[in-house]
């Protein structure tokens, strides 16, 4: 304020007479104040206080004729930013996302059994988050998950179509190219709890309520250069299976492990595949 | 041990943020006043946090209640009345907004600033909220208004 230097410029122009007056310069160097008054009569500016004199006072008035348009430009809003209000204004405790995609490999603790395994799936096509803004977030959602367990050679899977009984057994003389997976379907819902360490880094514990909705059988292998693709369904698997999980993330990236440790088939109705490990990898988790 | 160090360095630090507001007419709102006033969202940062913006002390009213808001735009108009500075708009005949050099930052001492914001005379979108922020920093008056300004 005190280095400012207020130049005022009166143009007054005789619009009728099509003729221009000299300018007028008025210039006052370090006023204290200066008060610019807009009402409907006119404009009334005063300054007070110069470099030169702190008694200084100047008043320029401009009234308005009754016919006189006035156009006047007139200064922007304050748009305020609170420094410290920023996670308040842009974050909300609730919101409803799509996350967690995710593809991982595995193994299993019946070993005797399973070759390995493969997991995809979108941990949530929809989730209810609540955010604590202090670093916290939980979670419910509903998702997707598939799982393939492919047996160890030279086992294969074959049903009993009359009890729906799944057995393991050897694949016939002189196959070749053979495999046999089975797959599992399921619906899950997740419940998970996130912890951020600063704006990238977060992890995550959560569980799964599987409900697997489809499972079947497959067994492929070629003889006599004949393939034979056979595809049992009717699989009594167990329909509710329960996961928990964990994760590391960066940004959008993360690395996850997921341990089942109930058995896929109902009890009786197939060999046991349980206690498995899926390690992988993860996006938007 | 350990916490009643905490306790009394939390003290100490208040009572200092009320010892350098002392004097001003505003001090009456930022003493409790608003305590329970479910209209009213006061913010108090000191230490690490708001020296990462340059302040030592930053203290925000932000409130909705209109009978609160002229209460503080008679108050900051007091404490105007004898800025060092001052830079403020008036619209309608009411206090739009106003920024206030209360004391001008020295090698030694943090400057001392004011600032009022009626949201409701704002043109473009105007909200129902009248913002008081007082901040005291090293930083002259526009790096303060810098940090407060979109």
């Amino acid at each position: 304020m005190k280095k400012f230097s207020l130049i005022i410029i009166a143009m007054v122009a005789m619009v009728q007479a099509h003729a221009t007056a000299p300018d007028t310069v008025k210039v006052i160097d370090s006023p204290s104040q200066i008060v610019i008054t807009e009402s409907s009569s006119g404009v009334k500016m005063t300054v007070t206080g110069s470099k030169e004199d702190k008694d200084y006072s100047y008043t320029y008035t401009v009234e308005h004729a009754a016919n006189d348009t006035v156009h006047t430009t007139q200064s922007s809003d304050w748009e305020l930013n609170l420094p410290f209000m920023k996670s308040s204004n842009n974050e909300f405790h609730w919101s409803i996302v799509c996350s967690g995609l995710y593809f991982g490999a595995g193994l299993s603790t019946s070993y005797d059994l399973v070759n390995n395994s493969f997991n995809w799936g979108i941990l949530n096509f929809a989730s209810l988050n609540y955010n604590t803004l202090h670093g916290q977030q939980f979670s419910i959602g509903v998702g997707y998950d598939n799982k393939r367990f492919s047996l160890k050679r030279p086992n294969c899977f074959v049903m009993d179509e009359a009890t729906n009984i799944v057995d393991t057994e050897s694949y016939p003389e002189g196959t070749v190219n053979r495999s046999s997976v089975l797959s599992v379907r399921a619906i899950q819902f997740p419940l998970q709890f996130q912890q951020f360490f600063g704006k990238n880094f977060h992890i995550t514990l959560g569980g799964t309520m599987n409900w697997n909705v489809y499972a079947k059988c497959n067994t492929h292998y070629k003889v006599n250069k004949t393939h034979h693709d056979v595809s049992y369904r009717g699989i009594r698997q167990n329909k509710l299976t329960f996961d928990v999980y964990g994760a590391l993330s960066y940004n959008r990236l993360g690395v996850y492990c997921r341990y089942s440790p109930c058995n896929l088939f109902k009890k009786g109705y197939g060999p046991e595949i349980k206690n498995t490990w899926m390690l992988g990898v993860a996006i938007a988790l | 041990m350990k916490r009643t160090i905490i306790i009394i360095l939390t003290c100490l630090l208040t009572v200092t943020t009320v010892m350098a507001q002392q004097g001003l007419k505003i001090n009456r709102l930022f003493d409790g006043h608003f305590k329970n006033s479910p209209n009213v969202t006061e913010i108090i940062v000191t230490g690490k946090k708001a020296g990462e913006l340059g302040l030592s002390v930053y203290h925000s009213l932000a409130t909705t209640d209109q009978d609160k808001g002229e209460l503080i735009e008679s108050l900051v108009v007091k404490d105007g009345a004898h800025a060092v500075e001052k830079d403020v708009e008036y619209r309608n005949g009411q206090l739009y907004y106003g920024f206030y050099t209360l004391r001008a930052p020295t090698k030694k001492r943090d400057g001392q600033y004011l600032f009022f914001l009626n949201q409701r005379l704002a043109r473009k979108s105007p909200k129902n909220v009248v913002t008081l922020i007082y901040m005291e920093g090293k930083g002259d008056s526009e790096q303060i208004k810098k940090l407060i300004r979109k």
